[in-house]
């Protein structure tokens, strides 16, 4: 019988299952290799839009269009497979909505900050009108008046290009990454116990550990194939365990062997109990804690980084704002160095009965997790997202959880080690490395250090005392300045804050719409942000564009522009850099920066910052130089618009701010060759595991382990202790909500609920709750209920069943679903020291409808 | 033309019990399965709602610890059968 197409394509489906699964089915090479060939299919090598996994997808293109994808068998961290929302990757660009045209707010192109209408107009007439606005803001206010509000789907150079546009070329630190609400404490975590930031260990984890502990991270919904990687560790490996910790039950648990539920917060009080069980049952690795740990106190009286005349705020000391009479209170990561034995009498009091009864865990189920990280013949790796960082003591815990694993000594080697996982493609890669945050510049240096300014100017060629030397507006100060009139032309970029940030009703929406600011959103699709916008630009997305990620284990990954943006729709960089060309130096510098550099003077900001000698250095030829093997003729639309390898000349210009300071890059065109490389890479060579010798290049011989972001080579454990949130439930309020994603969607769906089949497995967020909580309101599954908290409301559905078991008393709302914005319901407190949000903890009611 | 390889992870002592409720599941085959409970699926659906939610039942299946995709095509039909 002759094999149909059907037959064929299903055995290459089996072929690649099987060859994910490490089954040998005969015939499956022949299959595959058949595939390959697929007349008419292009196939090449890129990375999942989605989350910090950073999976590595192949893509395959027919008639100008992608037309499939599938998990990339070569592809280190995924290995071939691929979770529900990379298997519709095909589809993320081919929603009917897309935006093809710039819109601007008004009737027939004319701006009208009151209309509910939009009309298109071109993109010389959006420049003109944004041009115009922002000089008027610069000439009445100055640069502090400019912000731009970014994301970690960022590609490196988009964000590179981004972050020198505000800093150098506007000269304002105003500009911040959506990452701010994602991992901006487990950043300032890295930075207070390491002097450097990003996780010392690497996936290849998973595969050497003899336990998991679960620390607030669903990872079998949010980082399925990483957690598809610890199954097969803990079903293939000898007395693997694994513990979730998590204030509901949700699907990480069913692999549970330890599953504790505990009280929001009170996760700070069981690591310190943890410390508490090592030390008093001589469970500290000595000779480690000698060599290579220092011990700190914590201020402690920091606030919740609410308004600075919030009741909350008024009495605290180191919570970093202005006192009444405007003179600055104290940092609140302050800390003072302490001995071993004070820090051991600071956890003493953390006891099992103590912290039981604070976390309502049975006693048993303490310990048996303490045993997980005192027992020296067991290697443990720890993984969290963001039921540590969206918190009000963000940076705390991630320092309580390195305390634990530097006390026992497990740390930086394979199977062992505190692993920070992060939400977004590029969290890492360009948030974090490429340093878009209000106070970072690239390679962790920061704005306030007058060297790392000097360095920074010097690499970008600008005379001294261009990079101000404050840190600007952070993600939610943007919104408090939008709304104050502090911040009036702000320009929004691969992100959708309008339904992922906090607070919406109280803060943004009525920054978006306060008549002194001008508002610009970029995006593919009209999103709850762009539709509050005055101006929305259209913006190419994936592969319509060259890009770059870097994922949650330092593994820097590009891919190639395969398909043409849809109708008019640039992407960002093309808009950055063409945005700059519309600014005459004299226009944005004052007199006294361009008496240093009278070169610059008639020049644009494009001229000085892009066309420095260095962003354009590489020829078009290169393209195909670095490319060619994979696609013939290799071309990509911002370097034909521009006339040189522009991705190239920005990596290139970055990577020099790593390169011999532990950040090290390789050059550009092994990454459009290689499956990725885990920084540093020295020599070609990648790092696994870093302050170990033998693995990292910058630890050296005889020194075994060294921590070598401090300049003691020492980690810092720090004595913080457990406080209460924020806001809690009471009489009125009498729930807790914790909002988050679900395996289906990705942040607030703008590109999954395009896909039909996701928006239908996933259609709606419903309020899941314990039906024991239903039925004393009176409420059956399925229900329409008013959510409601002290800043807002929204109608939804009751869930009592599903995948997620809430306990009595608390609620969870995932924010994908943008009829329902979960978000005019959260407080925007923060973490104090990292400034990130606390997503998971406010006080809600519910009533029936 | 919809047809996807699905890997399924299942606890060892389920993988007989999980393989039968999938090859119940309608446009799904089961392939071969491995004593450590990973089982090769593929799902074969042109129906695009059916296919979520066949997806969707993976999930909730006793026993099935995870599911992932390892390969998909898809077609729209004036290119099927060329």
């Amino acid at each position: 019988m002759k094999m149909t197409r059907r037959d064929f394509i299903k055995s290459s489906a089996v072929a690649a299952t099987a060859a994910a699964a490490g089954i040998t089915i005969p015939g499956a090479g022949d299959a595959l290799a058949a595939v390959a060939k697929d007349a008419g299919v292009r196939w090449d090598k890129g990375v999942c839009r989605f989350c910090g996994t950073g999976c590595g997808v192949l893509v395959g293109v027919k008639d100008g269009r992608v037309v499939a994808t599938q998990g990339d068998p070569d592809a280190p961290v995924n290995k071939g497979l691929n979770c529900i929302k990379g298997y519709f990757l095909s589809k993320i660009m081919y929603g009917k909505d897309r935006l093809t045209t710039p819109l601007l707010r008004g009737k027939d192109g004319k701006f009208d900050k009151n209309s509910t209408e939009f009309s298109p107009i071109s993109w010389d007439q959006a420049f003109d009108l944004m041009a115009e606005k922002t000089k008027t803001v610069l000439k009445e206010k100055g640069p502090g008046a400019i912000g731009m509000f970014g994301s970690g789907q960022w590609t490196i150079w988009e964000g590179y290009a981004a972050a020198k546009l505000m800093k150098a070329g506007f000269r304002t630190n105003n500009i911040d990454p959506n990452a701010r609400h994602c991992m901006a404490s487990a950043v300032a975590g890295f930075m207070r116990t390491f002097g450097i930031d990003e996780p010392m260990g690497c996936y290849d984890d998973a595969e050497y550990a003899d336990a998991f502990v679960l620390w607030g991270a669903n990872m079998a919904e949010m980082h399925p194939i990483l957690w598809s990687r610890v199954t097969d560790r803990r079903l293939t490996g000898k007395d693997v365990q694994i513990a979730v910790l998590s204030t509901f039950t949700h699907r990480s648990s069913e692999l549970a062997d330890l599953d504790i539920i505990f009280k929001p917060q009170t996760d700070l009080a069981m690591l310190n109990y943890i410390a508490n069980y090592i030390i008093q049952n001589n469970a500290v690795n000595q000779d480690f804690v000698a060599k290579h740990v220092n011990f700190k106190k914590g201020v402690t009286d920091i606030g919740y980084g609410l308004r600075p005349n919030h009741p909350l705020e008024v009495n605290e000391m180191n919570n970093g704002y202005p006192d009444a009479e405007g003179k600055p209170k104290g940092d609140p990561g302050k800390a003072a160095p302490i001995s071993f034995d004070e820090f051991k009498q600071f956890v003493s009091t953390y006891t099992a009965e103590y912290v039981s009864t604070l976390s309502g865990v049975p006693k048993e189920k303490l310990e048996a997790l303490a045993r997980l990280y005192a027992d020296p013949k067991r290697k443990v790796v720890s993984y969290w997202t963001m039921g540590f960082n969206q918190h009000t003591r963000g940076t705390w815990v991630n320092n309580m959880v390195y305390n634990v694993h530097l006390l026992t000594g497990k740390i930086s080697a394979p199977g062992n080690g505190p692993f920070s996982l992060t939400g977004q493609p590029s969290a890492c890669g360009t948030a974090r490395e490429v340093g878009t945050f209000s106070h970072r510049l690239p390679a962790d240096m920061v704005v306030m250090n007058p060297k790392h300014r000097e360095l920074t100017e010097k690499l970008w060629k600008l005379p001294a005392g261009t990079i101000p030397d404050k840190p600007g507006f952070h993600a939610v100060a943007q919104s408090r300045a939008l709304k104050d009139g502090k911040l009036n032309f702000y320009w929004t970029t691969t992100t959708n804050n309008m339904q992922a940030g906090p607070n919406i009703n109280g803060e943004t929406y009525p920054g978006f719409r306060n008549p002194a600011n001008f508002i610009v959103v970029s995006d593919a699709y009209p999103t709850v942000t762009a539709l509050a916008a005055d101006l929305i630009l259209p913006s190419a997305m994936w592969v319509e564009k060259e890009g770059a990620y870097g994922n949650a284990e330092r593994r820097s990954q590009f891919w190639r522009q395969q398909v043409k943006a849809a109708g008019e729709s640039k992407s960002d960089l093309w808009q950055y850099l063409e945005f700059s060309k519309r600014f005459k130096m004299e226009e944005v510098w004052p007199q006294e920066l361009l008496d240093k550099t009278p070169e610059y003077r008639g020049k644009t900001l494009y001229d000085v910052l892009y066309a420095n000698g260095v962003v354009n250095k590489y020829p078009l030829a290169d393209l195909e130089k670095d490319n060619g093997f994979a696609i013939k003729g290799y071309m990509n639309d911002e370097s034909k618009h521009v006339g040189y390898y522009v991705q190239k000349g920005l990596f290139e210009e970055y990577a020099q701010f790593g390169r011999g300071h532990a950040h090290d890059l390789a050059p550009f065109a092994i990454y459009h060759k290689a499956r990725g490389l885990r920084w540093p890479v020295v020599n070609n060579k990648e790092t696994l595991w870093r302050f170990r010798e033998g693995y990292d290049p910058y630890v050296k011989k005889g020194e075994g382990v060294r921590f070598y972001g401090h300049p003691d080579g020492k980690a810092v454990i720090f004595a913080l202790p457990y406080q209460s949130p924020a806001e809690s439930p009471d009489a009125e309020y009498d729930l807790w909500l914790g909002t988050g994603r679900v395996l289906e969607h990705w942040h607030t769906g703008t590109m999954t609920r395009r896909v039909p089949e996701l928006y239908k497995a996933f259609p709606d967020a419903w309020v899941f709750m314990h039906p024991k909580d239903a039925e004393k309101r009176g409420l059956k599954r399925g229900d329409a209920v008013k959510v409601v908290s002290r800043r807002g409301e929204i109608t939804t559905k009751v869930e009592t069943r599903g995948r997620n078991k809430m306990p009595e008393g608390m609620v969870f709302v995932p924010f994908f679903d943008e009829s329902r914005l979960v978000n005019k319901l959260t407080l925007d407190a923060t973490c104090p020291i990292s400034k990130e949000t606390d997503f998971k903890k406010c006080a809600v009611k519910i009533v029936k409808v | 033309m919809n047809i996807a390889g699905v890997l399924v992870n299942s606890h060892p002592d389920h993988v007989d019990s999980v393989k039968q409720r999938l090859a119940a599941i309608h446009g799904v085959e089961v392939h071969a399965t491995t004593p450590e409970g990973r089982i090769v699926v593929t799902v074969d659906e042109d129906n695009l709602d059916t296919l979520a939610d066949t997806f969707r039942q993976f999930h909730d299946l006793s026993g099935v610890l995870s599911a992932s995709m390892v390969y998909h095509h898809f077609e729209t039909d004036s290119a099927q059968e060329s």
